[in-house]
């Protein structure tokens, strides 16, 4: 049987793809993995927690240390290797496990509303438990609670529906469970979250997973990670070619649930879309490890045919990561924005974004 | 009360791609301690132990005249007199027919001393075929359904009074109703024999190598069998589905192969379970190797489940459950390395077929062939099991132990190379690193 997904063969018997983990036999819940187009809010497709994703078997495959009865591997949730999700030609998002790094510790949402978009981006923490579980625990709160304000009309402020999301986010990854161990930390996930409407975006973050904003004449990062890097450049205790030479370089300050003496303190941006169309990109580290400036990313965003969708411009950019070795979990959201109003072209602060007053 | 903890020492890490899982298994059993599984008695009041149910097998064809049946009746008779009072027995007399000179028995002190009357007429004449002499056996030892099991047999020349079938078939219905500790007195007996008994019927098997040594022998053994608390004890081992088991060995403090003694449920094939026989207060390792899909990088797997079960009246009892485990990993530092016990026991294992085929091929007249095996031999018993090198230096004389350089002795005794062959199994343990 060839996998409709990926299009490698794969086990006659297979229920699930091996390789990116797309249900063959698809049928109820947790059967489609891409292309939710009818404005449903898709997050990634969930199978069954206790059928084994590997061989199929289930429900109740694991004994309670997490092993499959049958096959012997331990639980992963492989619905989450290749993962697609299509709300419009405008908004989508492809999160895969890449080359090197299993299981996939990244999760997004994604949701599309009549007054505008949410995009949710985060990264578990390698070195933590529980991780993939952190990540898709915070993805999955932050949205819900952008969902059920809009659905209330309780919130004017975008600001303060991303400050409430990231909350929300926060206390969600302190939920998950996870045992005392001196060998792992605490589950500890990264976040980025943007909301859309109108002209304006809000974007949070904690951690560092990014978001890009790529106009027709420029590039920006609009986020700024939560790094070592970062912060002895900013403290002036280093120089930037000194730091980045430093194995600490990417070594996250802030998380959310990390470890008590860490900081998990959002930061918070708001900003006017420039005129004209644009392309706000939100993703983990293990694309933009791979673009060395967001000008690199315009580059690949822009180079696709002009009537390409965000599907075909999130995967392109996922492809170009695991072309270049993927080394960890590659996400990568898109949403194409089209600003018809007389707005100046982007203004040129030192983000290169046009900031809105509090 | 018997107390079972279980642990597996093992290198999980495997390259991508590899297949192949290897463990040993340490078992410990003793009196139930606190944190230990009890089995063989319920917690409060507990009833005694399991009794011996013992089969004394002796040679009495027309070889053992003279000494050793003199030798063989005193030794008989005082084995029964270490018997517990509770312990049953039986002394089968072995000529080409398994005579039941005394039958099954408790040995209260007027019965013991009715079968020491009947020992002291036990005779030596007639051909040898052993396998009635165990049908015998497993006959008597049937009529006391419950307890432990366990025959001593004692010969001192080959199986020729019959087709090697009968015996394989004797075995077969044997196996799994008793142990069999096997013993050759002198040197005109077959090791490879008489280690076929020993083997199949998870017994131990030696040379006593004159006649006064058999009282000896024979008490170490009964004692050995009556320090055993509970029988029917099986290895369970439990693999994922496509796995498979390329062996399961003792390894401490002997070497059997249980790879073919697994017992499948058709209903459960991914359940094996070896037969261990009975346990008293000891050690003993395992060495487990399953053959698994490979997974990929990141992923972890329970390549098999090992625990101990016990039935005892129909009710199965697990315990010392331990897991081995896969983890597939792309950092060769972490998959490159051997665990210790593995290559510990890996090494002994090559030593008793390094010993084994070295006298088989001196016995051959291929002395280049016996150098080369019994000089590995020396390899490798030179820094893992010094009782086993003792008894190579009486075969061969050592030039350089490193090397495994060595040349063969001319003026060996027999019963040094038969103490070699049959000791060979035995096995040092793993020493901790320092």
């Amino acid at each position: 049987m060839i996998c409709q997904s990926c299009g490698v063969e794969q086990m006659a018997e297979a229920r699930f793809c091996e390789d990116c983990g797309y249900a063959l036999h698809a049928s109820g819940p947790g059967g489609a993995l891409s292309g939710n187009s009818n404005g449903q809010p898709s997050s990634h497709a969930t199978t069954d927690a206790s059928t084994c994703s590997l061989c199929g078997s289930g429900p109740g495959a694991f004994g309670a240390d997490g092993f499959c009865t049958h096959c012997g591997h331990e639980r992963v949730d492989v619905s989450r290797n290749h993962v697609e999700v299509s709300i419009s030609p405008q908004l989508a998002g492809v999160s895969d496990v890449g080359m090197k790094h299993f299981p996939n510790e990244d999760a997004m949402t994604l949701a599309s509303e009549p007054e505008g978009e949410t995009l949710v981006v985060c990264d578990g923490v390698s070195r933590s438990q529980n991780s993939d579980l952190a990540a898709a625990a915070a993805a999955n709160a932050a949205l819900e609670v952008v969902r059920s304000a809009i659905a209330s009309q309780s919130w004017n402020h975008t600001h303060d529906l991303v400050t409430a999301a990231l909350q929300a986010a926060r206390i969600a990854v302190r939920s998950v469970p996870f045992a005392q161990s001196p060998d792992a930390d605490p589950p500890e996930a990264t976040i980025v979250l943007a909301v859309r409407r109108g002209q304006r975006v809000s974007l949070g973050w904690v951690g560092d997973s990014r978001a890009y904003i790529v106009a027709s004449e420029s590039a920006q990062q609009c986020t700024v990670d939560h790094s070592w890097l970062n912060e002895v450049v900013d403290a002036g205790k280093m120089s930037l070619a000194d730091a980045l030479s430093s194995p600490l370089a990417h070594a996250l300050t802030r998380s959310l649930g990390g470890p008590v003496d860490s900081s998990d303190e959002p930061s918070q941006l708001d900003f006017e879309l420039p005129s004209g169309l644009s392309y706000l990109v939100l993703c983990s580290d293990g694309l933009w490890n791979y673009l060395p400036d967001a000008v690199s990313l315009a580059v690949l965003i822009r180079g696709q045919p002009a009537e390409a969708d965000a599907l075909a411009r999130a995967r392109s950019l996922v492809k170009f990561a695991l072309e270049r070795g993927g080394h960890d979990n590659i996400t990568a959201a898109v949403l194409m924005c089209q600003n018809r109003s007389e707005n100046p072209e982007m203004a040129r602060d030192s983000n290169g974004i046009v900031p809105v007053p509090g | 009360m018997t107390a079972f903890s279980g642990q597996v020492s093992q290198n999980e890490y495997l390259a991508p791609g590899a297949d192949l899982v290897h463990a040993v298994m340490s078992v410990t059993s003793g009196s139930a301690t606190a944190t230990g599984a009890a089995i063989g008695s319920s917690g409060s009041g507990g009833r005694p132990q399991q009794t011996l149910v013992e089969a004394l097998i002796v040679d009495c064809s027309g070889s053992m005249g003279g000494e050793k049946i003199m030798q063989t009746r005193l030794a008989v008779s005082q084995a029964i007199d270490l018997l517990h009072p509770d312990a049953w027995f039986c002394v089968i007399a072995g000529t080409d027919t398994g005579k039941v000179c005394v039958p099954l028995t408790q040995a209260t002190p007027e019965n013991r001393l009715s079968a020491q009357r009947a020992v002291r007429h036990l005779g030596s004449s007639g051909p040898t075929a052993m396998s009635t002499w165990l049908r015998a056996a497993l006959a008597e030892l049937r009529k006391k359904p419950d307890g432990i099991h366990h025959a001593l047999l004692l010969t001192d020349g080959k199986d020729e009074g019959e087709r090697e079938s009968l015996l394989d078939a004797a075995l077969t219905e044997c196996e799994g109703h008793f142990q069999c500790d096997a013993r050759g007195v002198g040197t005109d007996w077959q090791p490879a024999q008489l280690r076929k008994i020993s083997a199949r019927l998870l017994g131990t098997l030696d040379i006593i190598p004159s006649p006064d040594q058999i009282e000896a022998d024979f008490r170490r053994v009964i004692e050995n069998a009556m320090g055993k608390s509970v029988s029917n004890v099986s290895l369970r081992l439990w693999t994922p589905v496509g796995a498979k088991v390329e062996f399961c060995r003792l390894v401490y403090p002997e070497q059997f192969d249980l790879t073919d003694r697994a017992i499948v449920d058709p209903k459960n094939p991914q359940v094996r379970d070896y037969p261990t026989g009975a346990w008293g207060e000891e050690k003993r390792d395992y060495h487990l190797a399953i053959r698994v899909t490979p997974g990929k990088v990141g992923q972890r797997m329970c390549a098999g489940r090992a625990s101990l079960v016990v039935v005892e009246r129909g009710q199965e009892t697990k315990v010392a459950e331990s897991m081995i485990l896969a983890v597939w990993t792309d950092d060769e530092a972490q998959s490159a390395s051997i665990h210790p016990a593995v290559a510990h026991y890996t090494g002994q294992v090559e030593l008793a077929s390094a010993i084994q085929q070295g006298l088989k091929a001196r016995d051959q007249g291929d002395e280049v062939r016996a150098t080369k095996l019994l000089g590995r031999a020396v390899q490798i018993a030179a820094t893992s099991n010094p009782e086993t090198m003792k008894l190579l230096r009486k075969v061969v004389e050592i030039e350089d132990e490193r090397q495994g350089t060595v040349k063969l002795r001319r003026d060996v005794k027999r019963e040094d190379e038969f103490a070699l062959d049959t000791r060979s199994t035995k096995t040092a343990r793993v020493q901790k690193p320092s």
